[in-house]
């Protein structure tokens, strides 16, 4: 009796000892019911994810998003069997992430849920999408992409790129990301003719931090910004080029196959930085329409040597490249000003021409009258040999502003010298800064 | 000896059978996790866990409110300790459950209630950020400066507001709350400020600065809640309703908190605005005198009379209807108690009148009935000149700083706070400003 009782009890400890070791390991592997879902989530915002229907009559107790065994912050808010979930953080994507959920009944569940900057493109609506930072392409930082419904039948098939401007220095980059946010829907030259051409549109969200301002005026590609060898804002021209890349291959995925050149607009801070550009990289553009030019193609002026942002005698130095002058003779051109603009410095400044770059311009130009440096300004590129590539205009009525006739012009602009190759000017470019008829623009009829 | 064997086989067998069921039917079993530390509304936390407990064996966690909804945190385990940093700010005085879920389908619970990270340290500015608590009538958080030598301070204390003003609308709250921080002189950069920060540390008396939105709008100007405008104060259902009722919530919940630290402060407080926070300020004050002791304000642009020469004033040109829109009667004994310096400068281009403010198209035509045209100083000494006519420039002093535009200057913060300072106690003391701004 005893005997048995020992033997029966060794059996039945080892016995409940497999079983209970067993489950400990099951539940490390198994213990998450695995549900299979069509839905996806989004690299910037919100998603819905939804549930099989057995979990409207589910209390859902906890929701976890897991990716590398790291928990993603989130907000998560359940509705019946659709949890919206708003992580904290970019997700990443084409990656996979793991949605964890606890039920009351001591259930749970794992979804497999792969994350998308762009899972697919209704035509038949305008999508404004946030692409997330991709340092592992090349650009530290997000930019918008605009898809103008009926895109895919639009015969123009370019990118659109204006900088953003946010006028003013914030250490908040979500300041920055609003401004960026209008310009590549309404607020802009750029926006509006990609909207009207149903051209896609791209704009970044560069940084323009109030803490050392005068080292990070971003949005006009100073020299010291282009001199940075530390942080995530370290050559913004390269990581605008990585973006155009990113962008490029999103749309072809989604079918809409982009000429490798791209238009460029911009007014201000954004016009520099797209006249500097132009200079930098002219081989990734095919026509500027802007109000910034202050660069120029040559290494110097009547003795004065033009180091960057004035002209290209450093130009190696600067960027790593000589400059291309058979593709700059490729860009069509189109700059502007208005009458009354009194802008355009002339002087040292914190944030971009140091006090030699001021004394050359002085030099160039001799006088303080921006009516008359603007002329000397055409003169000299003219002089130059450029003066078939660009043309200059001036805005009557307006000052540091941009004029509604230019939204007209950069239309026609941009539509005439769509295809690479041939250089056309504006025949008739508007005089009236104030000039507005869309009812001109036939393509508007169509919106 | 059997016996004994038996009753022990007895023991085993009911434990094993107990194991057993728990194995087949997988339940599992809510437990309390029994943590120390604060959960802080406004920053990272850390909570100290049970040497038991095995962070390796998380497979799932969540920050919860009362209303079951999953809030976004990072959480992280490191040494015995849970580090909870919560994305956006948490709602003090709320309660929040910490759900932990194990390998084993054990859960773990723990409630916590959101607080406020206090400390004042006599020998320092000390900065405190009080978190929203729409329990207590406030949807957003503001920021306490106590300067060095307030809890030293034994003279009769008031506590000094100033309104925040960014300068620009923004949906961001960070943007708001960087744009406080600057005016707290709490920032890597300083500009501005309505002389709040001065008046306070020369005082040695609390500084309260909330971060009220400014919201984007389809009009580009934003929903102008810093100039507490007439759009602004008729908004119902939004989270900004009544920034105006809100600001004196914030006032009480941090006369409370100051006094549990040893701090009492009169009821009444001391307020500067410049530009839309001295709109906000301006208009404060006719809302709500018996709240305010003196004010120092670049605007000047309600007045205490529902009309003026058959023009009827209404809100936020006069008192016409602050009855009937937000049940306040205006209160003019009240009112000529307070202690006024309205300043501007002589370069001055602002409109204050209508320029970015939203406030119907009554308000402008009645604008245009009261001044004949834009100009200044004819607009600056009409209004002096309706205030006499309207018998109300008691306490008032008035003031154009010479070579300065729409700015202010040290010399402004320092006659502002020499403002103050003559009129802490119960007689109305002019000062003599300096006649340029630099």
């Amino acid at each position: 009796m005893k005997k048995n009782i020992r033997n029966m009890l060794i059996i039945l400890l080892t016995c409940m000892s497999c079983l209970t070791i067993s489950y400990l390991k099951a539940s490390a592997a198994d213990s998450f019911q695995t549900i299979k879902s069509d839905s996806y989530l989004n690299t910037v915002g919100s998603s819905s994810v939804k549930l099989p229907d057995a979990f409207k009559k589910k209390q859902i107790d906890g929701i976890s998003l897991v990716y590398n065994d790291k928990f993603i912050p989130i907000d998560a808010v359940v509705n019946k069997n659709i949890i919206t979930i708003t992580p904290s953080e970019y997700l990443k994507n084409k990656k996979t992430y793991y949605l964890r959920i606890f039920t009351s009944d001591d259930g749970q569940y794992e979804l497999k849920l792969k994350a998308y900057d762009l899972k697919s493109i209704d035509f038949s609506k305008r999508t404004v999408v946030l692409i997330p930072p991709k340092p592992e392409k090349g650009f530290n930082f997000p930019y918008y992409l605009v898809i103008q419904k009926d895109m895919d039948k639009s015969k123009y098939k370019r990118l659109m790129v204006e900088t953003n401007n946010t006028g003013r220095p914030s250490d908040v980059l979500a300041v920055h990301q609003e401004s960026a946010y209008n310009t590549a829907i309404s607020g802009s030259v750029g926006g509006y003719v990609a909207e009207v051409l149903k051209m896609p549109m791209l704009v970044p969200v560069f940084p323009r931090p109030l803490t050392d301002w005068w080292d990070n005026y971003y949005h006009t590609l100073p020299r010291v910004v282009m001199q940075k060898t530390s942080g995530d804002g370290q050559r913004i021209d390269l990581q605008l080029i990585a973006m155009i890349e990113d962008a490029r291959e999103l749309l072809d995925s989604n079918g809409i196959k982009l000429e490798k050149k791209i238009f460029m607009t911009g007014f201000s801070a954004s016009g520099q930085f797209a006249n500097r550009f132009t200079v930098l990289h002219p081989e990734y553009v095919r026509a500027v329409f802007h109000g910034g030019f202050t660069m120029y193609p040559t290494d110097e002026i009547d003795g004065n040597i033009l180091y960057y942002p004035l002209g290209t005698a450093d130009i190696e130095e600067i960027s790593g490249e000589e400059f291309n002058l058979s593709e700059y003779k490729k860009v069509v051109q189109f700059v502007y000003t208005g009458d009354l603009d009194k802008n355009d410095r002339i002087v040292e400044t914190a944030e971009d021409y140091n006090a030699y770059d001021a004394e050359i311009m002085h030099n160039i130009y001799k006088t303080e009258d921006p009516m008359k440096i603007w002329a000397k300004k055409e003169e000299l590129m003219k002089k130059l040999g450029f003066g078939k590539n660009i043309q200059f205009h001036i805005y009557q009525g307006i000052g540091h502003g941009i004029p509604t006739a230019a939204f007209h012009d950069a239309i026609d602009f941009f539509k005439a010298n769509y295809k690479d190759g041939k250089i056309e000017k504006l025949k008739n470019p508007k005089k009236d800064a104030w000039y507005w008829h869309p009812e001109e623009i036939p393509e508007l009829n169509g919106l | 000896m059997k016996k004994h064997i038996k009753i022990s086989v007895l023991i085993i067998c009911v434990f094993l059978l107990s194991a057993a069921t728990a194995v087949v039917s997988g339940k599992s079993k809510v437990k309390k996790l029994s943590v120390t530390g604060s959960l802080y509304a406004t920053q990272k936390s850390s909570l100290k866990l049970p040497k038991t407990f095995d962070p390796d064996a998380v497979t799932g966690i969540s920050l919860v409110d009362e209303k079951n909804r999953i809030i976004s945190a990072k959480f992280e385990f490191r040494s015995e300790k849970l580090y909870i940093t919560p994305s956006n700010d948490l709602l003090g005085e709320k309660k929040y459950t910490l759900k932990i879920f194990m390998k084993d389908n054990t859960r773990y619970q723990a409630e916590l209630t959101a607080e406020d990270y206090i400390s004042i340290n006599n020998n320092k500015h000390s900065y405190i950020k009080v978190s929203a608590k729409p329990d207590k009538g406030f949807n957003y958080p503001y920021y306490l400066m106590v300067p060095k030598g307030t809890l030293s301070n034994t003279d009769k204390k008031y506590m000094v507001v100033e309104p925040n003003n960014t300068g620009f609308p923004s949906d961001s709250m960070e943007a708001h709350e960087v744009a406080v921080l600057i005016h707290l002189h709490n920032y890597g950069y300083t500009t501005g400020g309505a002389g709040g920060y001065q008046v306070a540390s020369e005082l040695k008396m609390p500084l309260l600065i909330p971060v009220f939105p400014r919201p984007l709008s389809e009009d580009g100007l934003g929903v102008y809640v810093h100039a507490l405008d007439r759009e602004v104060m008729t908004a119902k259902g939004v989270d900004y309703e009544r920034p105006n009722l809100q600001l004196i919530a914030m006032m009480e919940d941090a006369k409370e908190l100051l006094s549990k630290q040893g701090i009492k402060l009169e009821k009444k407080v001391l307020m500067v605005g410049f530009s839309a926070s001295g709109d906000f300020v301006n208009r404060f004050m006719f809302l709500h005198p018996e709240w305010v002791k003196a004010v120092a304000s670049s605007s000047s642009t309600i007045f205490p009379a529902s009309e003026y020469n058959g023009i009827k004033l209404n809100y936020p040109l006069g008192t016409a209807d602050m009855k009937s829109l937000f049940g306040i009667k205006f209160n003019a004994k009240e009112y000529n108690k307070i202690a006024k310096y309205i300043y501007r400068g002589d370069q001055d281009g602002n409109d204050y009148t209508e320029d970015w403010d939203k406030n119907g198209e009554e308000y402008v035509k009645a604008i245009r009935k009261l001044f004949k045209d834009e100009t200044q100083p004819y607009k600056w000494n009409r209004k002096i000149q309706i205030m006499d006519d309207l018998g109300y420039n008691d306490n008032y002093q008035y003031h154009i700083y010479k070579g300065i535009g729409h700015n202010i200057s040290e010399k402004m913060h320092e006659d502002i706070v020499a403002f103050f300072k003559a009129n802490l106690g119960d007689k109305f003391t002019k000062i003599t400003p300096h006649e340029y701004a630099e």
